[in-house]
Order: structure tokens, then sequence, then C-alpha cells
């Protein structure tokens, strides 16, 4: 079982501005989980698409059991066996299970009728590969994130691949959810099958994976069998440097003094279907964790307070003061500001470069006689270059071409450049690497070390930990529970969470 | 991504996509004046002819610089065609009512503006898609110009009015000039004020946008009312030179116009484009209209060749923006 399914040999990529594979060589063998760990930027993701066939390398050559393939379409690379899940999911919603299963290779009749009677009996062979009893006439809308996975993983089973990549595949799953994917991955390497497995989470590289390949900077740093591994080994080689991997629970608070009034108060607010009269406190300096399940509805109530929902019931004071927020601009005038979820979508101009996103929120304050003055936008950016360290340290730099970890950075420079009081901050460091997780922990705290208040939403309980003063815990739309630094406990947090 | 790389001169010559498509179109726009000068044996580059080429392209830019505002927010206008006839036909009544002409013309792009104000709401508050909306207007535009005119030309008598169209300040024709100074108040907003800022916001992330405290709405709201009064001001330059409101006038230019822009390098998607880029569209649209009827070509085939050019401009734009890989 020792055989080489695929060979990348000496890849190299440029992309405008950037080199984004520096002869980069990666080997998989017949039956076994290779996880490929490394930074934002560090090129996985690029090695994955030239492999599936997205991208074309400039330089360099790829095998497929022992065969060269070259100038490869993904459908080309499909029907090869080299089946792609990427985190997005790339499923029709509006399509059934066995449909999106045989999603251009559907059966015809003579007439060129397309045939329906037998697909949904052949997606259920395939389901049951994976022991999954979703119904494959089920519309792929109405499954949750992980199901819809397995759907993607049964599409592969069906091109008969033998070799499955998986671009981090468990960012939106629960615990419960990443364990069942886990089984399945079990599951298909004694099926024979290879998997590329894509993380950055280090906990389930060491769970799942048996060999691990590091890249940096889009060099390949090194690649060894996970259980000749530390922690520490790996991260250093992300890195390239130390990094402490667990965070003292550190308060960043003194003891609340007595008698402090809340800096920002919210009562009652309920949202049909969504938010069931919900209220809280926050306190000056302090950093509130907001944890919960997928769903519970943290971001929908922290998008009612920023006034980019509306509420049928609620009310906002602010240092005791009713406030009206019923817009994005109302909250920014009164001191909030917030990152949001999903940075592409929501938070971050794919068409400006870094200055113009970042003073997006504050041009009033970059015009000179009324005309706004590109200097003073520069002088402005260029501070968030060294608190922030945002790489490049180009500010017309285009946002496109950025990493994650990066892109995340110019959405915080944005929002930090209004001054806000109150900072909320929903799932910081989603997507974003080891080293620069670091730095936004440093930000954070440097922030609430400042006098400002941050409200965090994290689904990740170590992260939510080792940051937060005080945890309020939510659960389908309703607080559960709040738990201050000292009581708080992962255990504790999950119970309350489902 | 590698910042000490030692392959800083890669990393620091991005060459602007942008740049590239505008070089590439006055490259073509030559090229295009050339063949034309040769093939109508040099009567394309008479002065004579390169006047009416400036003083056609003069309308369709002044209203291509409102439509360049609204194409970068995402939105886009079909019904400027229409507005044009409504706007002629509109300043035409009121000088036959006695208004005195410049007031006319006044009221003539506030009345479009006001028009435009309540198009833009719709499509702002009711969130519907400017192309269906704008679609409606280009009938019902074009409807209300043809009823009020009895679907005859309303003349209009005053010389002084005249010079609007046909008149010249030195030996620059006058549309030329309001154009240009149009152009220039229309790039400078564009790049230079916050409002301009906001465009490009809202065309490349409309979500974000409001994130960031954007009033979204006033500003899809605004670049139509701009629109209005660009437009309103172009039928009176049109009306000025057919010496009348014509309700026929300004069929399929909304083409022209979309045209031009998309060809100077406005994305259909929103958040990228340049006033320049519409100038240079604009004369590269005018530049084909005059040159083929010069050379006699059949007015059907100088369709078939407008559509054709605009499908190579659209093509390019797509190549153009998306990164080669």
């Amino acid at each position: 079982m020792s055989s080489v399914v695929v060979e990348m040999k000496n890849i190299r990529k440029q992309f405008p501005g950037v080199l984004a594979l520096d002869d980069v060589s990666f080997q998989l063998i017949e039956g076994e989980v290779h996880a490929l760990v490394g930074e934002n930027g560090a090129g996985k993701s690029t090695l994955m698409k030239i492999l599936s066939g997205i991208y074309h390398q400039d330089s360099g050559s790829i095998s497929y059991r022992g065969r060269e393939i070259r100038s490869l379409n993904t459908r080309q690379v499909r029907y090869l066996g080299i089946s792609t899940i990427y985190q997005e999911l790339n499923l029709c919603k509006n399509l059934d299970v066995a449909e999106n299963i045989f999603l251009g290779k559907e059966k015809v009749t003579a007439l060129r009728v397309l045939e329906k009677k037998h697909i949904h009996e052949e997606a259920r062979k395939y389901l049951s590969m994976l022991d999954s009893a979703i119904d494959p006439s089920q519309l792929v809308d109405r499954l949750s994130i992980a199901e819809q996975q397995i759907v993607e993983i049964a599409k592969a089973l069906s091109y008969e691949s033998q070799v499955i990549v998986m671009d981090e595949p468990t960012s939106s799953l629960t615990l419960k959810e990443t364990g069942k994917l886990f089984e399945i991955i079990k599951r298909l390497k004694a099926q024979g099958r290879s998997v590329v497995f894509i993380s950055h989470r280090l906990e389930e590289v060491f769970l799942i994976a048996d060999t691990a390949s590091v890249l940096r900077d889009g060099r390949h740093i090194g690649t060894k069998n996970v259980k000749d591994l530390t922690y520490e080994e790996i991260v250093k080689m992300m890195v390239g440097r130390e990094i402490e991997k667990k965070h003292a629970k550190t308060g960043t608070r003194a003891e609340r003094k007595q008698g402090e009034e809340a800096l920002l108060e919210v009562s009652n607010f309920t949202v049909t279907n969504l938010l069931n009269d919900i209220s809280f406190k926050l306190y000056p300096g302090e950093i509130l964790g907001f944890s919960g399940i997928v769903g519970a509805g943290r971001t929908e109530l922290m998008e009612t307070i920023f006034g980019l929902r509306s509420r049928v019931r609620g009310e906002i004071r602010l240092k005791g003061r009713l406030t009206q927020i019923r817009s994005p601009k109302d909250a920014i005038e009164n001191g909030l500001a917030m990152t949001s979820e999903d940075r592409k979508s929501k938070s971050l101009f794919l068409n400006f470069n870094i200055r113009e996103n970042v003073t997006i929120s504050f041009l009033r304050h970059m015009t000179k006689s009324g005309f706004i003055s590109s200097p003073r936008e520069k002088k402005f950016v260029t501070k968030f270059f060294t608190t922030l360290n945002i790489k490049p340290k180009d500010t017309e730099f285009p946002a496109l071409t950025m990493s994650g970890g990066n892109q995340q950075k110019v959405v915080i420079a944005k929002s930090l450049s209004t001054e806000p009081e109150i900072l909320i901050m929903d799932e910081p460091t989603r997507g974003i690497d080891v080293g620069a997780k670091e730095e936004v922990y440093g930000i954070i705290k440097a922030l609430a070390a400042a006098g400002k208040s941050i409200i965090l939403v994290s689904s990740e309980l170590p992260e939510i930990l080792s940051l937060s003063d005080r945890i309020i815990v939510m659960n389908k739309g309703a607080v559960v529970g709040e738990l201050s630094n000292e009581e708080a406990t992962e255990e504790r947090i999950m119970a309350m969470s489902v | 991504m590698r910042e000490a790389a030692p392959k800083a001169a890669t990393r620091r010559k991005l060459v602007n996509p942008q740049i590239m498509q505008l070089l590439g179109v006055s490259v073509a726009l030559i090229v295009l004046a050339a063949v034309f000068t040769i093939a109508s044996k040099g009567r394309f580059i008479h002065p004579d002819n390169l006047l009416t080429v400036a003083r056609q392209v003069s309308i369709t830019v002044i209203v291509g610089i409102g439509v360049t505002f609204i194409m970068i927010t995402g939105n886009i206008d079909l019904a400027v065609g229409s507005y044009l006839a409504l706007s002629g036909i509109f300043l035409a009544n009121m000088i036959l009512l006695g208004v005195p002409w410049l007031l006319a013309v006044v009221m003539t792009m506030v009345a479009l503006g006001l028009l435009q104000f309540l198009v833009g709401t719709v499509i702002a508050k009711q969130r519907l898609t400017s192309l269906i909306v704008t679609l409606a207007m280009l009938s019902i535009a074009r409807g209300i110009a043809l009823s009020w005119s009895g679907g005859k030309p309303v003349y209009i008598e005053n010389d002084s009015f005249m010079q609007i169209g046909n008149g010249y300040l030195g030996p620059i024709p006058i549309p030329v000039i309001i154009a240009g100074c149009a152009l220039i108040i229309g790039q400078f907003v564009l790049r230079k004020t916050r409002f301009g800022r906001y465009t490009y916001a809202v065309g490349g992330n409309e979500e974000a946008a409001r994130s960031s405290g954007i009033d979204t709405d006033r500003i899809k709201i605004s670049v139509f009312v701009i629109s209005g009064f660009l437009t309103g001001l172009a039928g009176c330059v049109m009306a000025g030179r057919l010496f009348s409101g014509s309700p026929v006038a300004g069929q399929g230019f909304e083409l022209d116009v979309i045209a031009s822009i998309v060809i100077g390098g406005t994305s259909m998607n929103g958040g990228l484009g340049s006033m320049i880029g519409t100038l240079i569209g604009a004369f590269m649209v005018g530049a084909i209209n005059n040159g083929l009827t010069i050379l006699g070509v059949e007015y059907y085939y100088q369709l078939m060749a407008k559509g054709m050019i605009i499908f190579l401009a659209i093509l390019i734009d797509r190549w153009t923006k998306k990164v080669r890989v």
C-alpha cells in the first residue's frame, strides 16, 4: 500500500504581484490521509487548485499514478479520479441530492430525455458507502452544511475518485459532525482512497492525518509522519517561530469597580424567529465573549445592535442614555464599530485597495477643503501597517489579491478608523492562520487595555476562553447563561450551547 | 504572501488593468480613425467632419457622464434615449409658453432630475432592479413625449437659444464646451469627493458599503438625479441643434451611451470605471457612426457593425478583468 498516487514536482506559480508557489513538491501515497498545513497565503489552496485543474502551473510536473498529466480542465481531472471539496461547497441548492451527485453525468434515454428513475437508487448506493441516511430526493437547500458536505463526498465517490481533496472541511461543522466526517475519512481510507486534508486546526491533523506537509510563503518546508511530529514542531515550521500553544486565561480587566455603569445596555431584543428577548450589559474596557453553536443567533444579534437588521422590540442604552440605532451609520456615529463574520461579502471592498478600504468609514476626516486628500489618507492608513502588521505595507495594494489574514486585518483597521469605544468582532480569526491569529489576539487585548470594550463572537472555544472577561452563551436565539472568566470551561460552555 | 521577496520588481509593477484597457481602446481608436481616413480619401479627417463628430459625441458624453455614475453603482439606465426626447419636448413647450430660454433650460434639467429622483427612489427603496424599472421608463417616457407633442416636432423660434446647439466659443462648438466642462466636473467628483468614493463603494460591495456607514439608498438615488440633470441638459443641446423638440429623438441612443461606457472600461457589475474612459468610448462609437456614414454604408450594416463592436468591447472587458491563470 505504498504506491505513489499523485506526484507534484517543482511546481511554480506566479500571480500578478506575488509568487504563490516556489518550487513546491508534494507526494500523495495510496490509502493515506495527508494533511496540508500552512498559514494563509502559504499556497495550500493554490497547490490543490493546480492539481484539480482550476489553475495551471507555470512550471513543474504533475503525475497521477505514474502518468504525467498536463493542461487538464477541471472536468477532465474529475473523470481522472481526483475530486475536490471546497469550503464554500459547490452544490446547486435548487436541485435534490441525487441530481447534484449526477450533475454533469445525467443519464439520458434513447430520446435524449433525462432519465430520473434510477438516479435516486444509485445515489442511495453512494450515500450508504458513507453510512449516511440522507434522502436522495431531498432538496439540497434543506440540508445542513455537514449533510451537504456528505453529498459532495458521495459525488466524489460516484466519479470513482481515488483522490479526494478537502479544503477546510470542518470550518462550519460542530464537534459531533466533525467526528462523523472523520469516520467517513477513515472509511475512504479503508477503501484504498487517498485524502488530502487542508486545515488550520492542528488538533485535527493529529486526530486524522497520517502525514503532514507544511508550506510557508509558497515554499515547501517539510513533510513528516504525524506520529513523529509534535504540535510545537508543526507550528514552528508553519510560522518560523515559537508560539505559545495555550493562552493563560487572561482577564484583562481589574476587578470591576463597585457600581460601575454599563457602557452598553441591550434590553429585550426580539426579532421574529431569530432572537428572543435578549438582554445584556457591557462594561468599559472588558472583552465580552459570545459563545454558542452555528445558528444560535449571535451574528443576528450583533447585526441588529449595529443597525443592519430591524427588530420587533428592544432598546439600546449607551452610558445610560436611550439611543436610537437604525442604521450602521447611526451605530458608527455613536461609537460602535463592527467586523463582520464573512469579510468577503460583508466588509471588504474587493474593487478597492488597502487605503480606500480602511478610510471608507472615516472619509470626512480625510478631506482638505472638501476634497479627498490622498496624502492624508496614506498617512492615516500607514499607522495601521505597524499596529496591525499588515502585509504588504503598500497603501495602494489591491485588496483582492491579499491573503485572508491580511484582508481581515484591513477590515479591522477599517473598524478602528472611526475610533470607536465599542468594537463588535464576529469570528475575527475565521480562515486565518496561527501567526495572524496571535497578532489579532494581541490587538484585541491591547484595545481592551486601552479602555475599549470588545464584544467577541467566536466559535473557537480556546479563543473565547483565553480572551474573554465574561462569556455569554446563546442557544436557539436566547441567552442561556453567563459565565465569568474563572468559572468558564469548555465543557460548561458546550453543555449550555446544545 | 512573500513580503521580503527578491521578486520585488514583479511585485511593485502591478499593471493597472483599467489603464491597460484605456490604452488599448485609445490605440484602437487611432487605428480606426486611420482606416476611415484612408477609406474616405481624407474626408474623415476634414475639420468640418471632425467638428460634426465632436458635436455628436458631445451629447453622448453629457449623458454618458450621468450614466457612468449610475453604472459604477452597479445599476443601469435604459431610458436615456426617451428622456432625451422628453427633455426636448419639455423645453420647447416651456419656450412656447414664453419662458425665457435660459430659465427653460434650467427647468428642463430640474424636471428630469425630479423624474429620475422618483425612478431612483423606486429602485432603491423597493429594491427593484434598475434594468427592469428603466426598461419600463423607456416606454413610458417615450409615450409621454409622443402624446404631449402629438407625434410632431415642437419648433423653437429663438435665435439666442440656437447658440446652445449651433454656436461657437471661438473655434470650439458650444456643445463641446458644455461636454468638456461636464466631463471635468464629473471626473473630479468621482475621484476627489466623498460622494464619488461612496459611488465606487456601493458598486463594489453594497453590503459592505452599508456596514461602513454609507447611506446606500441616498447614493443610488443621487446618481439617478445627476443623470437626470445631465440628460435634461443634453436634451436641450440636442433641441438646439434640431431647432425643435423632437419626440422621436434619441431612439437607440441608450445603446450608444452604454457601449461608450463599457468600451471605456466601466464594469457592468459596478465598482470600476472612469469618466475619461467614457470619453474615449464615446469617441469610438462616434467615429464608427460617422465613418460608416461618410463611406456610404447603409444604415442596416451600420447597426450590425455597432452591435459587433459592443460585443467585442464586452468580451475585452471580461478578458482584461479576469486574472489570467
